[in-house]
């Protein structure tokens, strides 16, 4: 397996099925996304500052719908592929 | 008596009160983890979440307002479950692991459970994943003896090592990918306190 180039503590990932080049992680440092398959990152954290996000998922039918859940069982939402979230609530 | 001799003895006073305190109170005794949130898949069937805790997997279709748990048969062992996955193509399908539980799956979207552990060298599954377009393909990382990344393509009839794995301590999920350059089906991703690492997922 090779190492991509993000070396922190990683506690989830998850592949977008329709866009397999972006992929989401989360660890103690915060929510990241790549659009090249893991070659470069961005912060997608904007919103969970101070939170530690455990889990991530992904809803393949809404493009950009990513939810991430923090390890007191908070879940959260963001519609713009992690560039902001609020609070889960249908 | 001077200021400072007062302000010596008030602040005896208010550790003895702690000490007091905490003495009076109930006894320090260590809580099993069966609360803390361990994973969730998004749930095609339902619109919803599932959600992993080391003592049961629960659905929300309220946005988190209420979780119903899923009928899972028999105790857990201690260490309880910490991964699920729903397939993407056949969103009945949903497989859970933990250390020491190995792999449940569910053919009916969580209504009933089996334990699909054949060719595992142990139930010590760290990490779950299932592949994105093939419903009878999962991966699963195994820690401890026979240490590695396994796969079933028979929907967990038979598991087989594939691979060592990266070098890590541990992984704590995995992820398949079709991204295009595999010389099989896909890629895999394992998440693990020392980063990322990507393979072919024919190892």
């Amino acid at each position: 397996m090779g190492r991509l180039s993000i070396s922190t503590q990683i506690k989830t990932v998850t592949v977008d099925p329709e866009r397999p080049e972006r992929v989401y992680v989360a660890g103690p440092t915060g929510v990241f996304k790549s659009d090249d398959a893991g070659q470069t990152w961005q912060s997608a954290s904007g919103g969970l500052e101070g939170i530690e996000v455990l889990a991530l998922s992904l809803d393949p039918a809404k493009q950009d719908r990513v939810f991430a859940a923090a390890a007191d069982g908070r879940v959260f939402t963001s519609d713009d592929g992690g560039a902001s979230w609020r609070p889960w609530a249908k | 008596m001077s200021l400072r001799t007062l302000l010596s003895l008030a602040a005896a006073l208010f550790v003895a009160l702690l000490a007091g305190c905490a003495s009076s109170g109930p006894p320090l005794v260590a809580v099993a983890d069966n609360k803390t949130l361990k994973a969730i898949s998004y749930d095609p069937s339902s619109g919803g979440l599932l959600k992993v805790t080391p003592a049961e997997v629960s659905r929300s279709r309220d946005g988190g307002a209420n979780w119903q748990p899923l009928p899972l048969r028999g105790p857990l062992p201690l260490s309880g479950l910490s991964q699920i996955s729903v397939s993407w193509k056949s969103p009945k399908i949903i497989i859970t692991s933990g250390p020491d539980a190995g792999v449940l799956k569910s053919d009916d979207g969580g209504q009933t459970w089996t334990g699909i552990n054949t060719g595992m060298p142990s139930k010590q599954v760290s990490a779950l994943a299932a592949h994105t377009l093939l419903p009878n393909t999962f991966f699963a990382s195994v820690l401890g003896t026979g240490q590695g990344v396994y796969k079933t393509e028979n929907g967990g009839g038979t598991w087989k090592r594939m691979d060592d794995g990266p070098p890590v301590s541990r992984i704590d999920a995995l992820a398949h990918s079709t991204l295009p350059g595999s010389m099989n089906t896909g890629w895999i991703y394992a998440a693990s306190p020392e980063g990322l690492y990507l393979s072919m997922d024919c190892f």
